[in-house]
């Protein structure tokens, strides 16, 4: 009679379901997967700020509607109308730094900020006006002089040197790995420099495609720098699902947006794995993973759907549960004591007012 | 001549002041003025009427008790002149609080830095729907003019907590900036006079209101100031366009 073989011991045998595909995705609805993510470090009421490529925006906004202690030093003024927040860069992220896209730039922002770095150009022309070439979309319109460029960018910066400060999270969501930057210093520009101010000059400016290794040690160096200010900070890494809009490399846009993504999915994989302060959310598996079916980008195949931040944000928060909102005391509008005055006004001049 | 003079409470101050000439025997026999203010400035930055092609049909329900649609029906054929006061009236924006953290790029000491642009924005934000009321009048070939709104005053609370230079420089750029909207569009505009204000752009104390919390309207005096212009302005029909 033949026996049964006996069962085998491997590391295979004590691992959890969801280090299964069968469990995971084989006979599930993609909307049904479970287990994204498990958090490192728990945000309660820390202290958070955000930056990063578009993406982040929306990691920015939900943290605070759902009413964790986001940080924002550059809040937009009480007269300006909610509705051009962001056409002023204001509530896009915790101060008014616009899109950071790569590394690079992040770490140059920092050192900027305590005044470790001072690009050699500091203005752009635009139209009539001038704009900062670190952050040239950051109003709609350019600034009417190079003095008023320098006076926003040193409150600007200041504010940044301060949120490292009192912040104890930074959430910040890596974008690309393309950059334009300047021959002379090898400082780094959001976008190429022509497209939204300054003129292209093959001469002052060169295509930068960072390598796996610039990328952390880029990101290394910030952790390091940012941990000199704040030695408790944490950070809490994200990869944007949003492909390139263009590539200046000779790849296809498609070859080069998956390049790019995983040089920065590899690196912040690693660095989460080396650091405990420092944490991975996979929003960029769960928007662009092939089993979610591309059912989380609008018809552009590139912009992401409400309907999927909604879905990511759903699993971070799954993790990290929104804290019980208070109720809000709404301040009683600035103007009212000025209407009385009106109302009397009219009343004594008018009488009745009817 | 007849004028019907509409608007925000500085509409009051207007009708003091006429009184004040009718009293003196120097209200001119062949102008036919009425006042009658929609109401309070603070409603004027939301969405208080529809366009309705002729008429602005009046939606918010504290100025619809002073008129229905304007023009009022009972003048859309008659020759009436409109003056409006309203446009060119700053305190809702300059004296909201955050003056005291955001400045004007050149006055950023320790305050946030605002650009032109934002200020633009916000202020033609706060007038966007007198501007487009102003449209309305305009479409119907009427004839309108603008009144003033006193500048500030050193009185006002407001100057607690924002700097006099801020608070004065605002003002001043938005009336500005308006009175360039209007000027694009050829409605005259009947001006505070530099007789009346400061060098630094504040009122004259002898303008100022009786009530001692009222910190933006002016006095009877002030409005005599300001109807004897209007006056000046109807009796001369100084329209830069006139329609007829």
């Amino acid at each position: 009679m033949q026996k049964t073989p006996p069962v085998t011991d491997h590391p295979y045998r004590r691992q959890p379901k969801k280090a299964f595909w069968r469990n995971v995705v084989q006979d599930t609805y993609p909307l049904d997967i479970t287990d994204w993510y498990a958090k490192k470090f728990p945000l309660g009421k820390k202290r958070i700020a955000t930056a990063g490529s578009c993406f982040a925006q929306h990691i920015g906004r939900e943290l605070r509607e759902k009413g964790f202690n986001y940080v924002d030093v550059e809040p937009a003024p009480g007269f300006l109308n909610k509705a051009h927040w962001l056409d002023f860069g204001y509530g896009m992220y915790s101060a008014r730094y616009g899109n950071v896209y790569t590394p690079r730039q992040l770490l140059q922002l920092t050192q900027r900020a305590v005044c470790e770095f001072s690009p050699l150009e500091s203005t752009w022309n635009k139209g009539n006006g001038f704009v900062d070439p670190f952050r040239p979309t950051i109003e709609p319109e350019p600034f009417s002089s190079i003095d008023e460029v320098e006076i926003h960018r040193k409150h600007h910066l200041k504010s940044v040197a301060n949120l490292f400060e009192v912040s104890d999270v930074f959430v910040f969501t890596l974008g690309l790995t393309e950059a334009w930057l300047s021959i002379q210093d090898g400082a780094v520009y959001p976008v190429c420099p022509g497209t939204a101010g300054g003129e292209f000059d093959p001469a002052k400016y060169k295509l930068v495609n960072f390598s796996y290794p610039e990328v952390r040690k880029d990101m290394e160096a910030f952790f390091s720098r940012v941990r000199q200010i704040n030695p408790k900070m944490q950070f809490l890494l994200t990869v944007s699902p949003v492909p390139l809009m263009a590539t200046a490399t000779p790849q296809q846009v498609i070859v080069a947006t998956m390049y790019s993504k995983s040089v920065l999915r590899a690196v912040a994989g690693f660095l989460a794995e080396k650091y405990p302060y420092v944490d991975y959310f996979p929003s960029y598996e769960i928007i662009s993973s092939h089993v979610m079916r591309g059912q989380f980008y609008n018809p552009d195949m590139r912009s992401v759907a409400q309907v999927g931040v909604d879905h990511v944000m759903q699993q971070f928060f799954k993790e990290h549960i929104p804290p019980v909102k208070k109720s809000v005391h709404v301040d009683s509008p600035e103007t009212n004591e000025e209407d009385l005055v009106c109302d009397e006004e009219l009343l004594a001049v008018f009488g009745e007012n009817k | 001549m007849k004028v019907l003079i509409t608007g925000d409470s500085h509409a009051g101050t207007l009708q003091r002041g006429r009184k004040l000439l009718v009293s003196k025997g120097e209200w001119p026999e062949q102008v036919d003025l009425m006042i009658q203010p929609f109401g309070g400035g603070h409603i004027f930055p939301t969405p208080f009427f529809i366009d309705k092609g002729d008429h602005a049909e009046i939606c918010n329900k504290d100025f619809r008790k002073q008129f229905k649609r304007f023009p009022p029906e009972t003048m859309a054929n008659s020759d009436v002149i409109y003056g409006l006061s309203g446009p060119l009236h700053t305190a809702r924006i300059r004296r909201s609080r955050a003056w005291s953290e955001f400045v004007p790029a050149q006055f950023a000491v320790a305050e946030a830095p605002v650009s032109n642009a934002l200020l633009n924005k916000v202020i033609l934000d706060d007038c966007q729907y007198l501007l487009k009321f102003i449209d309305i009048i305009l479409r119907t070939q009427k004839k309108i003019f603008v009144v003033e709104a006193p500048r500030p005053f050193k009185h006002d609370s407001a100057l607690t907590s924002i700097r006099p230079e801020v608070f004065s420089y605002f003002d001043n750029y938005y009336r500005s900036l308006i009175k360039q909207e209007l000027k694009l569009r050829n409605v005259p505009v009947i001006a505070v006079g530099p007789e009346c204000y400061d060098e630094d752009g504040f009122m004259l104390e002898c303008y100022r209101h009786p009530m001692e919390d009222d910190m933006h309207h002016g006095n009877a005096e002030f409005g005599e100031v300001m109807m004897r212009k209007v006056l000046e302005f109807l009796l001369e029909q100084q329209f830069p366009n006139n329609p007829e």
